[in-house]
C-alpha cells in the first residue's frame, strides 16, 4: 500500500520491459542468430551476473553490476564487428540479455530463493533503449552496419551509448526503489549517493566490452568481465558488513531490554516511527540510517542507572535526570570512538527543543527520536484510537517549547496516512 | 647472502635484456615506470583481512606482448620505493624476485609462441591467452620459489613450508591471474586497431572497485569499534571490569594462534572473549558492586549471567560461533560449573580456553571483594585447576605461553597479516 508510487512506475517498467522482450525474440526469430557463439557466451555471463545479485552500498536489493555491464556492452556491439565478424543487432542482444536473465532466476529458483527482482526489467529496459537509441542515432539514413572501421566518432558514440545507459537506469531505480514516503528527488539523490558508483564502473565496462570486441572477439567480453566481479565480491561483503553492524546496534539496545530497564519492543517501534516520521521530513537515507541507530540505541543510558525506572519510561524521569541517561548513552559511543553523528543524537534527543542549538546538525534527527520516544511512552505497545489522540494532543501542547513543532506535524501525517 | 645472490642472478638475467632494451628503449621505460608505480600501489581484493596483490605480476602480464621475454631490465626498476619504508635488502631481494619471475615468464611466453608485437592481432587471441597461462604460471613458481627460499633461511621466521606454498597458492594468486588476464588484454587492445584510449577505460571499474574494498574496510572498523562499545556497555555498571573484555579478547587470540587454531576461529575466539561478560549487564547493580561474599539467591543471578549474554548477542548473525563460548564460559572441567554442567569434551573448545583466560585476567585485576593477585600466583592456581577447572592441554599451552616472558601483553595488533607473495617481512 505504501509502495504504490513506485509500485505504479515499476508495473509500467515491467510491462515494457515484456513487451520489448516479446519484439526483440520475435524479430530475433525472423532474423535468425547472427552469432551464436558470442550469444552463448554473453547469456552465460548475464546469467552469472544475475546469480552474483548484490545489495547496492544505498541498501537496494537486487542490483547486478556484472549483468548490467555485460548486456549493455552486447547492445553497444550492434552495428559494429566483434573479431572481424559483424555484430548481431540490438535485437538480438536484448534476446541474450533476457535469456540471461531467465537461466540467473532459473538457478535462484531451483535454490529456492526469490527468483525476480524489481531491478530486473530495470536493467532490461535501460539496455534495450539505449541500444535502440545508439542504433538510430548513429545510423541515421543508413543501412546494415554502421562502422566499417573503428574510428574515434565509433568511440565516441558508444561512450556516449554506455553513459546514456547508466543515466537510465538510475532514474528508472530512483523512480521505482526508495519509499513511496520521501520525494522522488530524495529518491534520486539516495540513488545517486548508492548507485552512482557501480553504475559508472558497469556502464565503464560495457563501452570497453563492446570496444575490446573489434580486435579480441569474445573474449573481450570474458576477460573485461573481470573487474566487475572482483568489484561484485566487495560489494557483497559490504553489504553483509552493513547487515552486521546493524545487527549490532540491535545487539546494544537489546542489553538494555535483557537487562530491564526497558520494555521489550519500545525501541524498536521508537526507531520504526522515527524512520518514518524522518521520511515525511524528507531525510536521505545516510541520515534515516543514523536517525534509526540513534532511536534504537536511546535508552542505553540507562544501564549507569543504579535500578531501573519502572516501566522504562524515560517521561517519568526528571528533566535533569533524562538528560544524565542521554549523556550516558552517547558516551558509551563516544569511548569506543564509533558513529559520531548517532551518539550525538542520542545526547541531544533528551535536550528540550527550544534549548537546543540551533547550529547543531542533528536538530531535526533529535527532535524526531525525542517525539518518537515520547509518543510511544504515552501510547504503549497496544495503542488504541482514545490514547492516540490522547497522546498526540499532549505532544502537540508541547510544540515549540519540549519538542519540534515540524515533526509533531510529520507524526500527524504518520498516524494519519499510516 | 641468499639476497645477494638472488640480486646477481637478477641482473645477469637483466644483463642479457639490455640489447633488447636498447633496440625499443620507449617501451621499456614505459615499463620501468609501471613497475615503479606498481610497487606505490596496494591492490586488495576484499576488504579486511589485510591481502594485498602483487602488482609486480600483474605489470609483467602486460609486458609479455610487448616486450617479449626482455621484461627482467624493466622489472628491476621495482626497487624504487617512495612512500613506504622498507629495509634495504628486502627491497633488493623483491625487485630480483620480480625481474627473475618475469624474466621466466617472459622466456616461457615467447617459447610458447606467444604472440610479440605487431604479430598480435593476426593470430587467434586463444593461442595467446594459453601462452599467458603458462608464462604466469612460471612467474608464480619463481615469485614461490624465492620466497620460500628466504622463508626458509630467514631464522626469525617459524612459518612452516607447508604454510608458504598455501598461502602463496591461496585466493590471492587466483585474483592476481585473473588480473593478470586483464592487463594482458590491455596490451592488447593497446596494440589492437582502436589504440590506447580504449585500454585506459578499464581502470576505471577497477579503481571503483577498489574504492568499494575500501569502504567495506572502513565498514569492519565502524563495525569493530560498535561491537567494542557493547562490550563496554557493561562498564557503565562495574567500573571494576574495565578493559576485561578487550583483555581476554586479546589473550583467548593469542593462546588459540598458539594452539595452532585456524585464523577464522582465532578471530571468532577474540569476539567471544570481547562480549563473553555481556550479560551481567542483566544482573542487579547492587550485586555486581557488592563487596564481600554474596548470599545464595545473589549468586544464584549472577550464574544466569552467561545465558543473558547470548540473548544479546543472539541476533548477531556472523557471531554464532562464538554463542558457544559466551554460553559455557563457566563450565568447569570435572562438571561442576554453570550454567549447564557440561564436563571435559563436551564443554565446547571455545568455552574452555576463555575459561582459562578469563580466570587469569579476573585474578590479576582488582575486584570490589579483593585485590588483585600477581602474574606467578595466578599462574599457580591456573596450574592446580588443572583438569578440575580447566582443560589441562589449554592450561599447560597457557601457562608456557606466559613462562615465555611475553604475557601478558599489551594490546596487540589486529593480527598477522598475510604478506603478498615476494614481499617477506
Amino acid at each position: 500500500m505504501s509502495w504504490r508510487r513506485g509500485n505504479d512506475v515499476l508495473w509500467l517498467v515491467s510491462l515494457a520491459a515484456a513487451g520489448l522482450t516479446l519484439w526483440c525474440v520475435t524479430r530475433t526469430a525472423l532474423l535468425g542468430l547472427q552469432a551464436v557463439w558470442l550469444d552463448i557466451v554473453f547469456v552465460l555471463i548475464i546469467g552469472l551476473g544475475e546469480v552474483l545479485r548484490v545489495r547496492t552500498p544505498g541498501g537496494a536489493s537486487g542490483s547486478a553490476p556484472m549483468s548490467l555491464a555485460a548486456g549493455a556492452g552486447l547492445a553497444l556491439l550492434a552495428g559494429s564487428y566483434h573479431g572481424g565478424r559483424p555484430a548481431p543487432p540490438v535485437c538480438e542482444a536484448v534476446t541474450v540479455v533476457a535469456a540471461g536473465m531467465v537461466l540467473g532466476s532459473l538457478v535462484f529458483a531451483l535454490g529456492r530463493r526469490e527468483a525476480l527482482t524489481a531491478r530486473m526489467p530495470l536493467r532490461l529496459v535501460s539496455v534495450a533503449v539505449a541500444g535502440e537509441v545508439f542504433h538510430l542515432v548513429a545510423g541515421l539514413g543508413r543501412h546494415g552496419h554502421l562502422f566499417a572501421r573503428p574510428d574515434h566518432w565509433w568511440v565516441v558514440a558508444t561512450l556516449g551509448a554506455a553513459a546514456l545507459i547508466g543515466v537510465l537506469y538510475l532514474v528508472l531505480a530512483a523512480l521505482t526503489g526508495g519509499s513511496a514516503r520521501a520525494s522522488v528527488r530524495t529518491r534520486l539523490l539516495d540513488e545517486l549517493d548508492g548507485s552512482a558508483l557501480v553504475c559508472a564502473a558497469a556502464v565503464a565496462t560495457a563501452s570497453v566490452i563492446a570496444i575490446g570486441s573489434w580486435d579480441l572477439g569474445v573474449w573481450s567480453a570474458i576477460i573485461f568481465s573481470i573487474p566487475m566481479l572482483v568489484t561484485t565480491g566487495a560489494l557483497r561483503r559490504y553489504a553483509v558488513i552493513r547487515q552486521t553492524q546493524a545487527q549490532t546496534v540491535r545487539a546494544l539496545s537489546r542489553a538494555a531490554e535483557v537487562a530491564g530497564y526497558i520494555e521489550v519492543g519500545h525501541s524498536d517501534r521508537v526507531a520504526d516511527l522515527s524512520v518514518r516520521i524522518g521520511e515525511v521530513l524528507g531525510l536521505r537515507s545516510r541520515r534515516l540510517n543514523e536517525l534509526r541507530s540513534a532511536a534504537l540505541m536511546h535508552d542505553i543510558g540507562q544501564l549507569s542507572l543504579r535500578e531501573p525506572i519502572p516501566g522504562g519510561a524515560t517521561l517519568l524521569a526528571t528533566g535533569p535526570q533524562r538528560l544524565d541517561i542521554a549523556r550516558r548513552g552517547a558516551q558509551v559511543l563516544e569511548r569506543a570512538a564509533v558513529l559520531p553523528a548517532v551518539a550525538r543524537i542520542m545526547a541531544e534527543q533528551a535536550v528540550p527543543y527550544c534549548e537546543l542549538a540551533d547550529d547543531s546538525p542533528v536538530r531535526t534527527e533529535a527532535g524526531v527520536v525525542a517525539v518518537a520516544n515520547a509518543y510511544d511512552d504515552l501510547v504503549g505497545a497496544e495503542p488504541s484510537f482514545q490514547r492516540q489522540a490522547q497522546a498526540l494532543e499532549r505532544l502537540r501542547l508541547g510544540a515549540g517549547s519540549q519538542y519540534d513543532p515540524a515533526v509533531v506535524e510529520a507524526l500527524e501525517q504518520v498516524l494519519v496516512h499510516g | 647472502l641468499y639476497v645477494y645472490g638472488s640480486l646477481l642472478a637478477a641482473l645477469a638475467a637483466a644483463a642479457v635484456c639490455v640489447p633488447a632494451s636498447m633496440q625499443r628503449w620507449p617501451t621499456h621505460l614505459f615499463f620501468a615506470a609501471l613497475f615503479v608505480i606498481g610497487q606505490q600501489l596496494r591492490l586488495r581484493v576484499r576488504p579486511s583481512d589485510g591481502m594485498a596483490l602483487s602488482v609486480n605480476a600483474i605489470i609483467a602480464a602486460a609486458s609479455y606482448p610487448l616486450l617479449g621475454w626482455a621484461a627482467a631490465l624493466p622489472a628491476l626498476a621495482s626497487v624504487v620505493q617512495l612512500r613506504r619504508r622498507v629495509p634495504r635488502e628486502a627491497r633488493l631481494f623483491n625487485a630480483a624476485t620480480a625481474a627473475l619471475s618475469a624474466f621466466a615468464g617472459g622466456v616461457v611466453y615467447t617459447v610458447t609462441g606467444g604472440p610479440v608485437g605487431a604479430q598480435i592481432t593476426e593470430g587467434p587471441v586463444a593461442t595467446a591467452l594459453g601462452s599467458l597461462v603458462v608464462a604466469m604460471a612460471a612467474f608464480t613458481a619463481t615469485n614461490v620459489a624465492m620466497l620460500a627460499g628466504v622463508m626458509y633461511l630467514d631464522p626469525r621466521s617459524h612459518t612452516p613450508m607447508a604454510q608458504i606454498v598455501r598461502r602463496a597458492v591461496s585466493t590471492a594468486t587466483l585474483q592476481q591471474w585473473a588480473f593478470g588476464f586483464v592487463s594482458f588484454m590491455v596490451a592488447q587492445l593497446w596494440l589492437g586497431s582502436v589504440g590506447p584510449i580504449a585500454s585506459l577505460l578499464i581502470l576505471l571499474p577497477i579503481a571503483i572497485g577498489q574504492v568499494m574494498i575500501a569502504r567495506g574496510e572502513a565498514e569492519q572498523r565502524v563495525h569493530e569499534a560498535t561491537l567494542l562499545a557493547l562490550a563496554q556497555a557493561l562498564e557503565t555498571k562495574d567500573p571494576y571490569t574495565r578493559g576485561h573484555g578487550e583483555r581476554v579478547a586479546a589473550g583467548s587470540r593469542e593462546l588459540a594462534r598458539d594452539l595452532g587454531w585456524d585464523p577464522a576461529a582465532v578471530q571468532m575466539v577474540g569476539y567471544a572473549g570481547l562480549l563473553h561478560d555481556v550479560g551481567k549487564i542483566a544482573v542487579p547493580t547492587g550485586i555486581i558492586r557488592k563487596r564481600g561474599p554474596l548470599t545464595s539467591p545473589e549468586y544464584e543471578s549472577v550464574k544466569l549471567h552467561p545465558l543473558r549474554g547470548v540473548e544479546v548477542v543472539r541476533g548477531i548473525e556472523f557471531l554464532r560461533d562464538a554463542l558457544d563460548g559466551i554460553r559455557h564460559h563457566h563450565e568447569r572441567y570435572d562438571g561442576s560449573g554453570y550454567p549447564t554442567g557440561l564436563a571435559g569434551d563436551q564443554i565446547p573448545l571455545f568455552a574452555r580456553l576463555l575459561a582459562v583466560v578469563d580466570a587469569y585476567d579476573a585474578m590479576t585485576t582488582a575486584r570490589t571483594y579483593r585485590r588483585p593477585r600477581s602474574h606467578e600466583e595466578a599462574l599457580a592456581e591456573l596450574t592446580s585447576g588443572r583438569g578440575s577447572q580447566f582443560d589441562p592441554v589449554q592450561v599447560d599451552a597457557f601457562v608456557a605461553l606466559a613462562r615465555q616472558g611475553t604475557w601478558p601483553r599489551p594490546q596487540p595488533g589486529r593480527g598477522r597479516r598475510a604478506g603478498a607473495p615476494e614481499r617477506p617481512r
